[in-house]
């Protein structure tokens, strides 16, 4: 079910009554409905994968319990749990990829080989959902963490609708307690949860949706674009893949807070970092702080000596990048990334900015204003990997830009003059609540009444300029 | 809680009010199907592809027949190849818009190959057919005005195309009694390259995937007897340009006889223009131009009162 449909409108507000008028005596029947109705919610793409997302819920939980009760085999059930869901990513998502790379590099010794692929569609969210049974196992070896008793209580942690296919990727110590504890229902978070619903909305389906067809004309006819056409292209793909993802996380963080759950914060405002550390402390950072937690700490992070932070550096931006997709686009930029990121790492100067931007004034200084451009420009140029089909496609891409004509003059449809606007409402509005939260936003307005006019604006924004056609969001690929 | 959905309520009261008042807005301009779905029941209906949609004009026929048929009004209920060919997505569709009470009433079905045929695996599955997906497939309500359900689940494009394309000069009008004009320029280097690139997509994207469908032939006996019951019913086989022509004997050799036997059981005339593509104009070698489809929808009409009289 996608958010963006007429189908997850009524679902929720079904859930929604049941949820607090039905079961809200009950804690244990809030639970269940939450499970149940999260199952409905997955299954309404293919209700085959349940099985896999079931089967994957039920190991993790008794791993955790065995892990957990266990004295001197910890480690051997810690190593039994990552292996399943690393077993089912590398089945699912990888081994196709695994197959075709080890089919290209026989080949390039000459040697043939036809291995054997798999004809399967990826299960939607699969990766976080792993990550998210990981995070679990990973949190009760470390102590930081009780494993629950209730496999309920487990399966709402993980397939909780909300953030089932697209995350923000939760970690026990914060999404479980609020699972076990009894929600009461709270008016301003709910009103704060529907506004977040309509700004995520507004990002997914008036900018990114909007944004989608250009960007995929530009990107699938590099021949015929002029340069400037080809730079807007690279600029157009930075926004929609930042409105899509953050429009979504925001509407499951708001979703969330209808049922009474506050999940992590998975977006501040990257596009606004003044260096790249900086923008991965700001972008996707359930996943960015994710590897830092269970794979770069405990390779020794960057207080081993520099050799060892570069390789940890390198290992985890890799890794990030794969986690993506099977596909060598994504592995090349997330190690682009890393070679933006390691002039600062070995310089010490990773952490420069992590206080607010432009703290007290209007508008960035200079210097902040450089940071904030350079940053945003090496981040685009990465994106053109991201975007690209492979990594020839992506370098050919760059080629074209300085090789084809600048400017060619050609039709225009009538989005690319409204878009703009929108995409300048959007960081306007975001650069106003840069430091405290989108939340802020809608506290702008002391009178009600503006408040209301506010939201009813957006609402009409969605409705005349919205594209529902309902889109995938990008990231359920991944 | 109370506050929340009181708020919520009349929140989204302001909502569907605007987006009923905003609907209202919407015309022949919208898109090429949005006001078929938003007049009342009718009468008398002219029903087919595309190739009828933009082929025959309910009001030439209207003015045709006003002396012997003073209260006659004609519909055009014809959508494409895609949304409406003869099975039971179009079928119930039908039963929808026709008046339950209407008699004496004339209909017109526009048919060829296509229209009789799929381009699903089994041509015979119904689940399969592919305007089980498309507006009249996918739209309950197809007599009301505004129709937030059709813009809802059909409407493609944003929702301020409405506006836009409403003010601003357009070639496509879609007309109240359903007729669907399209203005393109007719000099002799478009029409030939608009015709050339249909040729081809019919015969690379169309002639190779579709059967024969003998459930589709079902539902257009179907339709027939169920129409017999309202009034007269006669099936029309537009012209087309004659490269097309010979797709559609190569995708159904027989189609002229079959359609003959179904006129025969079921009493109906069928007036087969497919061999006067010399005397009309089309916009792409499948659809009529504007002028040319005046000159159909007359000799149409002509044969109409032609077979009147000889009963």
């Amino acid at each position: 079910m996608l958010f963006n449909s007429f189908d997850f409108a009524v679902f929720l507000v079904i859930v929604f009554f049941l949820y607090w008028f039905v079961f809200s005596k009950n804690l244990k029947l809030q639970n269940f409905l939450l499970f149940v109705s999260s199952y409905v919610f997955y299954g309404w793409w293919d209700w085959r994968f349940l099985i896999l997302l079931f089967i994957s819920t039920i190991i993790d939980f008794f791993f955790g319990l065995l892990l957990y009760n266990s004295q001197n085999r910890k480690k051997l059930f810690l190593f039994l749990s990552v292996l399943n869901n690393i077993g089912i990513l590398a089945f699912f998502k990888y081994y196709n990829f695994f197959a075709a790379s080890f089919k290209e590099l026989l080949a390039h010794f000459r040697f043939h080989a036809e291995p054997y692929f798999l004809d399967i569609v990826l299960p939607v969210g699969i990766s976080f959902y792993t990550f998210h049974g990981m995070s679990y196992v990973f949190d009760i070896y470390r102590g930081k963490t009780l494993p629950t008793k209730n496999f309920i209580d487990y399966a709402v942690f993980v397939c909780f609708f909300p953030l089932l296919v697209a995350g923000p990727i939760e970690r026990a110590w914060h999404l479980l307690p609020q699972v076990q504890k009894k929600r009461e229902f709270s008016y301003t978070q709910s009103i704060q949860g529907m506004q977040l619903i309509l700004w995520g909305f507004f990002k997914k389906v008036v900018i990114a949706d909007s944004l989608a067809p250009i960007v995929d004309n530009i990107f699938s006819n590099t021949v015929s674009q002029s340069g400037l056409f080809l730079i807007i292209g690279v600029l157009y793909f930075s926004i929609q893949i930042y409105c899509d993802f953050s429009g979504y996380t925001d509407i499951a963080r708001g979703t969330a807070r209808l049922f009474g759950f506050e999940l992590l914060v998975n977006f501040r405002f990257p596009y606004f970092s003044r260096d790249i550390a900086e923008f991965w402390r700001r972008w996707h950072i359930s996943l960015s702080s994710w590897f830092r937690d269970y794979v770069y700490v405990p390779l020794g992070g960057s207080k081993e000596g520099t050799f060892k932070a570069i390789r940890n550096t390198l290992i985890i931006f890799a890794l990030s990048g794969f986690w993506h997709g099977a596909n060598w686009t994504f592995i090349f930029w997330g190690l682009l990334h890393a070679i933006y990121f390691l002039p600062l790492l070995i310089l010490k100067k990773n952490r420069t900015n992590i206080g607010p931007i432009a703290p007290n004034s209007m508008l960035p200084g200079f210097r902040e204003f450089f940071g904030i451009f350079t940053t945003f420009i090496i981040v685009c140029f990465a994106w053109i990997f991201f975007r690209a089909a492979n990594l020839s496609e992506g370098l050919n891409y760059i080629n074209r830009i300085f090789t084809n004509k600048f400017y060619i003059k050609q039709k225009i449809d009538i989005e690319m003059y409204y878009l703009p606007l929108f995409i300048l409402f959007l960081f306007t509005i975001e650069w106003s609540c840069r430091n405290q939260g989108i939340e802020q936003f809608f506290y702008f307005f002391k009178n009600r009444y503006l408040k209301y006019a506010a939201c009813f604006f957006l609402v009409v924004i969605i409705i005349l300029f919205g594209s529902f056609k309902q889109n995938a969001f990008i990231y359920f690929q991944f | 809680m109370k506050i929340f959905l009181t708020k919520i309520f009349f929140f989204s009261l302001a909502v569907v009010i605007f987006f009923f008042l905003f609907a209202l807005l919407a015309d022949g301009h919208a898109d090429h199907f949005y006001l078929r779905f938003t007049t009342p029941r009718q009468n008398s209906l002219i029903l087919g592809s595309s190739r009828a949609a933009q082929g025959i004009i309910p009001d030439v026929l209207d003015s045709a027949l006003t002396k012997d048929y003073p209260y006659q009004k004609f519909y055009n209920f014809s959508f494409t190849i895609a949304h409406s060919p003869y099975g039971p997505v179009y079928y119930n569709a039908i039963c929808k818009k026709l008046n339950p009470n209407s008699k004496n009433a004339f209909f017109i079905l526009a048919v060829d190959p296509w229209s009789i045929s799929t381009a699903q695996k089994n041509p015979n599955d119904s689940s399969t057919f592919i305007e089980n997906r498309l507006a009249l497939g996918q739209t309950h309500f197809i007599n009301l005005n505004p129709n937030l359900e059709y813009l809802v689940k059909n409407y493609d494009e944003p929702f301020m195309q409405i506006i836009y394309k409403k003010f601003t000069k357009h070639d496509e009008l879609l007309h109240k009694n359903g007729w669907l004009e399209i203005n393109v320029p007719m000099d002799s280097i478009s029409v030939l390259k608009r015709t050339r690139a249909k040729i081809n997509d019919y015969a690379n994207n169309n002639l190779p995937y579709y059967h024969f469908s003998s459930l589709r032939l079902r539902y257009l006996d179907k339709t027939i007897k169920m129409l017999n019951q309202h009034g007269k019913v006669y099936i029309v086989r537009l012209p087309v340009h004659p490269e097309i022509l010979k797709l559609e004997e190569t995708l159904m050799p027989g189609f002229d006889d079959t359609i003959a036997r179904l006129s025969n059981i079921n009493n109906i005339p069928y007036f087969n223009l497919k061999d006067s593509s010399k005397h009309y104009q089309f916009v792409d070698g499948n659809h009529l131009y504007k002028n040319s489809s005046k000159a159909v929808t007359a000799d149409i009409a002509n044969l109409i009162l032609k077979n009147k009289n000889l009963e």
